[in-house]
C-alpha cells in the first residue's frame, strides 16, 4: 500500500502536466470551465493521495525520546 | 470612512491577538523563537498556509487570471497543492525530527553542523537575507497600496507604515507564539472574506437573481466575449514552460521562515493535517479568485461599458475594483482586511525569522552563547527585527520599480538551493565542498539569468523555452553531486547526528 500511495502522487504530477483538457470547452455545473474543473479535481485528489501516504508511508521513530520539556 | 474604520478595527484585533499570546509566553528564548515546540496540528496548518500564501494568492491570482485566464490555477495553484505537501512530508517532517533532537532553531544552524562548516552557514545567511528582503518589500508596498486604493485618503507610505507598526508590535510582544496565533487568525480571515467577496460579486454579475444564476451568467459572458480565457494554450501556455513552473513551489522547502515554523510543531504527527489539507485550502482560496479575474475580462456595466478597462496596466487592482464597483464600502473594507491579512501573515514570519537568524547565527556565534542570558537573546532578536523593519520600510519609500515582478526571482533563488536541503537529509555523501559548489552555482546562474531578463524583470523571459529556474535547479544539482563525489564526506560522528542507526541503509542510499 505504501508504494501504491507514492505511485498515486507521481501519477498526479503526470496528470497535472497532461495537456488534453487544455482546450476543453465544457462547463461543469454550468460555470466551471473544463480545464479549471480538471485541475480542481487534481487538487482534491492530491489531498486524498496524501491521506494514503500519511496512513501507509509515514516514517517510524521520528519523535525524539523524551526531550523533557516543551510539550504542552 | 467605513473601509478605513474596518481596517483600523482589524489591525487593533491583531494587536490584541499578540498581547493574548504574550500571556501564554514562557519568557524564554526558545519560546520566543519556537513557541517551545508546542504548536498543534490546526495551528500548524493555518500558520503554514498563511505563511506560504502571500497577497499574491488574492490580488495577484485575480490579476493574472484577468491577463491569462483560468489556466493560472493550473500554473500556480494545483501544482503548489502537490509540491508544498511534498516539501512538508519529505523535508519538513525530517527537519523537525533532526532539529528537535539536535536542538536547532534556524536553517543556518542546521547546515553548519551537517556540513561541519561555520563559514558556509555565514554565506548561506547572507544569501537567504538577500532573497527574503525583496519578498518583504512586496508585502510592505502591496499592503500600503491596498490601504490607499480602498480608503483613498490614507497615502501609500502611511499604509505601509501602519502595517509595519502592527506586525512589528505583535511579533515583538508575542514572538513565535503570537506569530502563529496571528497567522491562524489571519488565514481564517482571508479565506472567509475571499469567499464572501466571490459570492457577492457572482450575485451582482447575475443581476441580483441569486448566486447560482450569477455564477452561470458570469462564465457565459466570458464564453461569448473571451472564450480563450476559459481554455489554455499558446502563446502563454506551452508544455515546457508549464512544466518548468512546477519547480517554483518547490522553493517552500528552503524558505527560512517555513523552516522555523516546522520546528514549532509539537510532534511529527502534527504535520499530518497540514500535509493533507494544504491542497484543499489552496483550492478554496484560488478557485474563486481565478474565476473573478476571468469574469472581469467580460463583465459589463449597465451602460454597456466594460466594468474593468481591458487595457488596465496594474492588474493587481482587478479584485479591489471589482469589489468597489459591485458592492458597498463595508465589503470593500472587509476585503482590504482580508488582503492585509494575507500580506501580514507572511511578513510576520519573515521578520521573526530574520531576527532569530541574526541573533542565533551571527551574534551568538561570534561572541559565544555563554555571554548572553535568555532575556538578552530575546532583546537582541527584537532589536534586529526593528532594524530590518526600518531598513525595509525606508527602501519601500523609494518605490523600487518592478518589485512585484521580483517575487518569481526570489522563488527561483530558493528553488536553486533545494537540492542542498534534500541531499543533506537523504544523502550521506554530501560534502561541504559540494554544498559550496551548489550554493555558488545557484548564485552565479541566478545573477546571469537575472541580468539577461533585464530590470524591471521581463516575466516573459525564458531559457530553452522554460523558466530559468529549471536550468538553475539542474546546474545546482549537478554541481552538488559531482563535487560531493570528488571530495571527502563529513565525519562519522557528524553523520550519526543526522542519520540515526537503524535508518542508515535507507537514508544513505
Amino acid at each position: 500500500m505504501k508504494y501504491v500511495a507514492w505511485i498515486l502522487i507521481c501519477l498526479l504530477v503526470v496528470l497535472h502536466q497532461c495537456t488534453f483538457p487544455w482546450q476543453s470547452e465544457e462547463l461543469y455545473l454550468g460555470f466551471i470551465p473544463g480545464v479549471l474543473g480538471y485541475h480542481l479535481v487534481i487538487s482534491l485528489a492530491t489531498a486524498g493521495a496524501w491521506i494514503l501516504v500519511v496512513k501507509f508511508a509515514w516514517p517510524a521513530d521520528l519523535d525524539p525520546p523524551s526531550p523533557g520539556e516543551g510539550d504542552s | 470612512m467605513t473601509p478605513l474604520a474596518i481596517i483600523i478595527g482589524y489591525l487593533v484585533l491583531l494587536l490584541l491577538c499578540g498581547t493574548l499570546a504574550n500571556r501564554f509566553s514562557r519568557r524564554t528564548a526558545k519560546d520566543y523563537m519556537l513557541a517551545s515546540h508546542s504548536i498543534g496540528p490546526v495551528l500548524l496548518l493555518l500558520s503554514l498556509f498563511g505563511t506560504t500564501m502571500t497577497a499574491f494568492a488574492l490580488v495577484g491570482s485575480t490579476g493574472k487570471s484577468f491577463q491569462w485566464g483560468v489556466g493560472v490555477y493550473a500554473l500556480m495553484a494545483s501544482s503548489s497543492g502537490i509540491i508544498h505537501s511534498l516539501c512538508f512530508f519529505l523535508v519538513g517532517v525530517k527537519i523537525w525530527s533532526i532539529g528537535r533532537k539536535n536542538g536547532y532553531t534556524t536553517q543556518v544552524e542546521y547546515f553548519r553542523q551537517r556540513l561541519e562548516s561555520r563559514n558556509f552557514g555565514t554565506l548561506l545567511f547572507v544569501v537567504l537575507v538577500l532573497l527574503v528582503i525583496p519578498y518583504l518589500l512586496i508585502g510592505i508596498l502591496g499592503g500600503g497600496a491596498v490601504i490607499h486604493g480602498i480608503t483613498d485618503i490614507v497615502p501609500d507610505w502611511l499604509g505601509s507604515l501602519m502595517i509595519c507598526a502592527v506586525v512589528l508590535t505583535y511579533v515583538f510582544i508575542g514572538g513565535m507564539r503570537g506569530t502563529a496565533w496571528a497567522n491562524a487568525f489571519q488565514t481564517v480571515i482571508f479565506m472567509v472574506l475571499g469567499l464572501v467577496a466571490f459570492l457577492v460579486i457572482a450575485n451582482e454579475l447575475g443581476g441580483g437573481e441569486g448566486i447560482w444564476a450569477g455564477l452561470v451568467a458570469a462564465t457565459r459572458q466570458v464564453q461569448e466575449a473571451h472564450p480563450e480565457k476559459l481554455t489554455m494554450g499558446p502563446p502563454v501556455f506551452k508544455s515546457l514552460f508549464f512544466m518548468s513552473y512546477l519547480l517554483i513551489p518547490l522553493s517552500a522547502a528552503m524558505f527560512p521562515h517555513i523552516f522555523q515554523h516546522w520546528l514549532t510543531a509539537r510532534s511529527a504527527g502534527t504535520f499530518k493535517l497540514p500535509i493533507i489539507v494544504h491542497p484543499i485550502f489552496i483550492a478554496i482560496v484560488w478557485v474563486p479568485c481565478v474565476l473573478v479575474g476571468t469574469w472581469a475580462t467580460s463583465a459589463l456595466m449597465a451602460n454597456g461599458e466594460p466594468l474593468i478597462p481591458p487595457d488596465l496596466k496594474s492588474v493587481n487592482l482587478v479584485l479591489p475594483m471589482m469589489v468597489a464597483k459591485l458592492s458597498g464600502p463595508v465589503l470593500s473594507g472587509l476585503l482590504a482586511a482580508g488582503i492585509l491579512a494575507a500580506v501580514m501573515s507572511s511578513l510576520d514570519s519573515q521578520f521573526l525569522c530574520l531576527g532569530t537568524m541574526f541573533t542565533n547565527d551571527i551574534v551568538l556565534e561570534i561572541k559565544g552563547r555563554e555571554h548572553y542570558s535568555d532575556r538578552q537573546v530575546v532583546l537582541l532578536a527584537r532589536l534586529f527585527i526593528i532594524g530590518i523593519v526600518v531598513v525595509t520600510y525606508l527602501i519601500s519609500l523609494m518605490k523600487p520599480p518592478g518589485i512585484f515582478d521580483l517575487a518569481i526571482w526570489c522563488f527561483t533563488g530558493f528553488t536553486g538551493l533545494v537540492p542542498l536541503v534534500v541531499a543533506s537529509l537523504y544523502w550521506k555523501k554530501l560534502t561541504r565542498a559540494g554544498a559550496y559548489a551548489s550554493l555558488l552555482v545557484t548564485v552565479g546562474s541566478w545573477i546571469y539569468f537575472f541580468s539577461m531578463a533585464g530590470y524591471p524583470p521581463d516575466l516573459k523571459y525564458k531559457f530553452l523555452e522554460m523558466l530559468p529556474v529549471a536550468t538553475i535547479f539542474l546546474l545546482s544539482t549537478t554541481a552538488l553531486v559531482v563535487v560531493s563525489l570528488l571530495t571527502r564526506p563529513p565525519s562519522d560522528q557528524t553523520l550519526a547526528l543526522f542519520f540515526p542507526s537503524g535508518k542508515d541503509k535507507r537514508a544513505g542510499s
